[in-house]
């Protein structure tokens, strides 16, 4: 059976769903597998549809709302510890991703689990910075001394950071995306539109139009394509939150993604956004967003590849093309994001170490 | 140097046969706490404090005079909630 | 219907069909695999548990695969797989049936919010259960069969499901797992009692599941109220021994033992605070599994007397 029944929970005009018992157990199986059971569930409860639900899968999707709440509890530790460690310092520090959402209660933060804190700060006070994390307690996660080399020297991340006595793990960024990328952004840019967090002093999170496009960027920028359609929900919630506040926003978007050159992932995810959701920017703007992806036959193809890769990965709708389309989108996604030279011999490394975790390579 | 309760704490308490248990809904975690760490945390509530104001509270609790045993175990006592997170030292 | 009145033949066409439904308490499993062993421990342990009907949700779809490739014919492997990922590494085909009931047992520990639950075994006499956490290695395993086999109900071996409205315990009632050791003073122990074939070399040793006794699965709808948590060590050469032990101590270990309590922030703690509050919190140490039953019996009694 291929329903995708996940998908078309967010489709615009969906009434209440009325689902068998046998399809309650499939859509909570494919909401585990995309990562959707707490948005699945706030989703009923915003709607007042919650009792509707049978007792069986009703404590599933009231489980996981309990865990997405017990997460905001625990990220404002986290952003308290991080406060505590760093601090008073002449920049702020910005939060990204989830952590943002939640700080500055943002409605993707409402049904999101995720395992990270994202944090930036300057290109030039990364160091520092690192070095007051590592007297708190953070210390690298990393072991590997090639991988060690991979996050420092290619990518835009520190490698990751984890607590010695909390377990959790922090990732230290200067920008949103990787320098040898073809979307390279200069973190510097980033930090004239950050916005304060009234409840968090000293911690900032991105303006608007940047905090849409990071998730853009991200969606297809990172390996991950099994929570896709969980990022393009987020995705989706971003673009209704701050237009619905702000009727410029749409174009500040527009002229933010030329600024940035990040045009292009802009564009792709709009195509997702309107095929799944319906989403769509204002009538008088929409020529000039067509034209900031790649015409005719590349973008035909990247949506198709990028919708195939989008379906949850729960055997009940997993096509046979779904497969071949998420590998071929997480070779792109490696070389998106370093140059076709440096991607092989990475990649055979990470496989080695899966294989052999404890057995180093003897061959440089 | 006063200190304080750290403002995203939330402390709830339990007591069987003079141990002490608190639950921190902050930061989420539980603290088994031997009588003095106990004592010198309940003093906090929406004032700072300095040393020997605590000193002062806390052998007022334990109805003892305060001295040096005390004193150098509310020291440590301090040093220990601080690390957890649970006090934080305030401006003034 | 119980699983006792499906054909052979039926039994083995749902597991490689559609699946193979299947009662154990609050929790309703739905298993799918084409491994003869998996038949055969089912047929044997679970007979007299209950078929779910049509219209009942079923919480847990487990399918025990086995694995493709090379490692089908060459060192053959199975797999758990749920909802399209793998939660385990896999393992040699022989270990097939633990492998199913460890399945089982993470579907509830990682998913099953609305309880707060502890690893624990639970066991009920006259009204009052019994909750024995312990780490590995304790010989709790080794005491709850024992108990059973003496007349103490069987709530879980591994799982208790503590209520959050009033903190009673729901039973699970699925096979005793037992390992090592265990298995000989067992069947010494209880010559009657009904284990599944041994599997060797898995990671925790030789282990192998004793059938939970018909008239405790008759009973699997009755939740218990927890009167007592003791934590067992086995100590050789020792007599059988309860010292009381911190209600405060007790609450941290009960933490430090739960599948959820972390997640469950302050609801947790207040269900914590109130399970030791009502209970006796013991230390129990045994080498003999029959002075051990004369305790327990004798604490048992009091709540009759």
């Amino acid at each position: 059976m291929n329903a995708n029944l996940i998908a078309s929970v967010w489709a615009r005009s969906n009434p209440c769903p009325s689902l068998s018992i046998t399809d309650w157990e499939l859509l909570l199986g494919q909401a585990r597998r995309t990562g959707l059971l707490a948005r699945l569930a706030q989703h009923l409860l915003d709607r007042g549809w919650m009792e509707q639900v049978p007792a069986g899968p009703q404590h599933y999707l009231q489980g996981a709302l309990r865990l997405v709440e017990r997460q905001k509890l625990a990220v404002r530790w986290e952003v308290n510890c991080i406060r505590r460690a760093l601090g008073e310092r002449q920049t702020p520090v910005v939060l990204l991703k989830g952590a943002a959402y939640v700080v500055a209660n943002l409605p993707p933060a409402r049904a999101r689990l995720f395992s990270d804190i994202d944090i930036m700060v300057p290109r030039e006070q990364v160091a520092q910075t690192e070095a007051a994390l590592f007297a708190a307690g953070w210390i690298s996660a990393e072991r590997d001394a090639y991988n060690q080399r991979y996050y420092r020297t290619w990518m835009h991340e520190v490698p990751p950071l984890k607590h010695v006595q909390r377990n959790t793990v922090l990732d230290l960024h200067h920008t949103i995306s990787p320098p040898t990328s073809r979307f390279k952004v200069d973190g510097a840019r980033l930090f004239d539109q950050v916005q304060a967090v009234d409840s968090e002093p000293g911690f900032c999170t991105l303006g608007p139009a940047d905090m849409v496009l990071h998730s853009a960027v991200h969606l297809f920028q990172e390996g991950d394509f099994g929570h896709g359609l969980r990022d393009l929900l987020d995705l989706d919630d971003l673009l209704q939150h701050f237009s619905g506040s702000d009727p410029t926003f749409w174009s500040t978007l527009l002229s933010r993604a030329r600024e940035l050159a990040l045009g292009v992932p802009l564009a792709h995810a709009l195509r997702q956004l309107e095929r799944l959701f319906g989403t769509v920017p204002p009538l008088e703007l929409r020529p000039e967003f067509s034209a900031m992806g790649p015409g005719g036959l590349a973008r035909h193809a990247m949506s198709t590849l990028i919708g195939a890769a989008v379906r949850p990965q729960h055997p009940s709708c997993d096509a046979p093309f779904s497969e071949a389309a998420r590998w071929l989108l997480f070779v792109r996604s490696h070389y998106i994001r370093m140059p076709a030279y440096l991607i092989v011999p990475h990649l055979l490394r990470k496989a080695y170490m899966r294989q052999f975790p404890d057995q180093p390579p003897t061959a440089a | 140097m006063t200190w304080r309760l750290n403002p995203s704490s939330g402390l709830h308490w339990r007591c069987w046969d003079d141990e002490w248990v608190v639950f921190d809904q902050g930061s989420g975690q539980t603290h088994l706490m031997n009588p003095v760490t106990a004592a010198a945390l309940m003093q906090f509530d929406a004032q700072c404090l300095s040393f020997e104001q605590l000193l002062d509270k806390v052998a007022a609790d334990m109805s003892v005079t305060s001295n040096s045993e005390l004193a150098s175990a509310l020291s440590l006592a301090v040093e220990q909630l601080v690390g957890l997170g649970l006090l934080e030292s305030a401006r003034g | 219907m119980t699983l006792s009145e499906l054909a052979q033949a039926e039994l083995r066409t749902r597991l490689r069909g559609v699946g193979l439904k299947l009662a154990c308490g609050p929790f309703n499993y739905r298993i799918r695999s084409p491994i003869g062993a998996i038949a055969d421990g089912l047929r044997l342990l679970y007979a007299d548990y209950r078929i779910p009907a049509e219209s009942e949700f079923i919480d847990f779809t487990v399918n025990i695969e086995r694995s493709g490739g090379l490692r089908r014919f060459w060192r053959p492997q199975v797999k758990f797989a749920y909802d399209g990922t793998y939660p385990f590494v896999p393992m040699q085909l022989d270990h097939a049936f633990p492998l199913l009931e460890w399945a089982m047992n993470w579907c509830i520990s990682s998913q099953a919010d609305h309880f707060l639950m502890l690893h624990s075994a639970v066991i009920e006499r006259n009204g009052g259960a019994v909750i024995m956490p312990a780490p590995p290695g304790s010989g709790k395993s080794t005491l709850c069969a024992g108990l059973v086999c003496r007349g103490w109900r069987l709530l879980s071996d591994e799982l208790a499901l503590l209520s959050f409205t009033d903190g009673w315990i729901t039973p699970l009632a699925r096979p005793i797992s037992l390992k090592n050791e265990s298995l000989d003073v067992i069947r010494k122990f209880s010559p009657d009692a009904v284990l599944n074939q041994v599997t060797h070399h898995t990671t925790k040793g030789s282990v192998s599941h004793m059938k939970v006794p018909t008239a405790h699965l008759a009973r699997v709808a009755q939740r218990a109220r927890p009167r007592w948590v003791i934590f067992p060590k086995y100590v050789p050469g020792a007599n059988a021994r309860l010292t009381p032990r911190s209600k405060a101590q007790s609450l941290l270990s009960l933490g430090g033992n739960s599948f959820n309590y972390g997640v469950l922030g302050l609801k947790g703690f207040e269900q914590l605070s109130e399970l030791v509050s009502q209970c006796d919190c013991y230390d129990f140490e045994y080498s003999q599994l029959e002075q051990a039953v004369a305790v327990f019996d004798a604490l048992a009694q009091e709540l009759v007397a």
